[in-house]
């Protein structure tokens, strides 16, 4: 009796150090802390623009990628049903977009050079959702939410502006007063 | 069996200084030095180096404790390895020899000071409810300890000792940080579990209670 119950713990130690106790790996929380990408892109092709980016049509968005930084990473262990490696829990918003503002170096739907266009756009997370900022920003990751890998904003310029080249100016701001800026490539529309 | 081995290795190495330890004088009234080459409670590489007063029921010591980061030491807690580690301790014990040595119990006094270097990492401001990410920056960590602790000398010929020592009691400890290169300030964020092993991203004062253990080598003057 006493020889089964010892081997029967040794299987049980062998089989915790050959497979581990069950854990999950996850952060705490996640951050919008700057612009990753923002690069025109194709929707009919499904395709970035190459630089320098040259378009005749109305099929070209904006797409901004803002850089998400993830903290205090953390070990949970637990019950195998609790925290199974797959499945570990989201992280949290620790901040919120609250404007966005694009600028461009020509004048553009009747808005002069260097002022703010976001009023006359159309934003989304995806490219067949088209919503006014205040909209789309009320829908979008919010501090304290969880953390869901749509984070990608797509700008839609409604109609296609007057033939020239435009450089545009991205400004994300934060809940807390940060400002993120990017600039595009040159774009020419023909 | 490796750690069970070491030990009978050294009690029989041990065992005729022991004996000769006997005949000598005891330790009464004797000035040492002692070099504290271990201690549970400190979770940094460090060495201290003290002095020791015995009198003739009681004794009194201090010493002096320094760490520096040892080329390829890193830990989880200290994943780029630099740091700077300043410590003092102090105490009294009350003295009850035997043929052997001698048992002691008394209280200890310890500070220090420690620096660390971190980077692409985050700490919170408890107070504020703030959340600073940042690029690189220095933790300053203080503490302060009372123990009362209890343990062993071992008089190895007229004048090598061994302590083996054990403790109880309260710490306090306070993270700040210094030279935060880029930091990126996230209001009214607080840590979603507090966890003792992240302490250093907590920029706060706690009281907790701490054990401690130490060995200590000594030599009478």
């Amino acid at each position: 009796m006493k020889r089964k119950v010892r081997s029967l713990l040794m299987l049980m130690m062998i089989a915790l150090f050959t497979i581990g106790m069950p854990s999950c790996d996850g952060p705490d929380y996640a951050a919008f802390r700057g612009i990753q990408i923002a690069d025109f892109y194709d929707v009919t092709t499904n395709n970035f623009i190459p630089p320098p980016a040259s378009i005749s049509g109305d099929s070209m968005i904006l797409l901004i990628q803002p850089q998400i930084d993830f903290f205090t990473q953390f070990s949970m262990k637990g019950t195998m049903d609790q925290v199974w490696a797959f499945s570990p829990p989201q992280p949290t918003m620790a901040n919120e977009i609250t404007d966005i503002r694009i600028f461009s170096d020509q004048q553009m739907y009747g808005i002069p050079a260097g002022q703010n266009l976001s009023g006359n756009l159309s934003f989304g997370t995806a490219s067949n959702v088209k919503l006014p900022l205040p909209v789309f920003l009320s829908d979008f990751l919010k501090k304290g939410s969880e953390f869901y890998y749509e984070e990608t904003i797509f700008v839609f310029f409604n109609t296609k502006p007057a033939s020239g080249t435009y450089h545009f100016v991205i400004e994300l701001e934060d809940n807390n007063g940060h400002v993120f800026t990017a600039t595009t490539s040159q774009l020419t529309w023909q | 069996m490796a750690m069970k081995t070491v030990l009978l290795i050294i009690t029989v190495a041990l065992t005729p200084c022991l004996l000769a330890a006997q005949d000598t004088d005891p330790f009464y009234k004797a000035f040492q030095i002692k070099l504290s080459p271990f201690e549970v409670l400190y979770d940094y590489y460090r060495i201290g180096m003290g002095v020791e007063k015995k009198f003739e029921h009681h004794a009194v010591w201090a010493s002096l404790h320094v760490g520096r980061e040892l080329a390829g030491y890193s830990t989880s807690e200290s994943p780029t390895g630099y740091f700077t580690y300043q410590g003092i301790q102090a105490g009294m014990k009350w003295i009850f020899p035997d043929g052997f040595g001698e048992y002691f119990v008394g209280g200890k006094f310890g500070y220090d000071r420690a620096r660390k270097f971190y980077e692409d990492d985050v700490f919170y401001d408890i107070e504020s409810k703030t959340a600073v990410l940042y690029d690189q920056a220095y933790n300053i960590r203080k503490r302060i300890a009372l123990f009362v602790d209890n343990g062993y000398e071992f008089f190895i010929g007229p004048r090598f000792s061994i302590e083996v020592s054990a403790g109880l009691g309260v710490m306090s400890m306070e993270n700040s940080y210094e030279d935060v290169e880029n930091p990126f300030s996230l209001n009214d964020v607080e840590p979603l579990n507090r966890r003792r092993k992240y302490q250093y991203k907590y920029v706060d004062q706690i009281w907790r209670p701490a054990f401690t253990g130490a060995i200590k080598l000594g030599w009478r003057l």
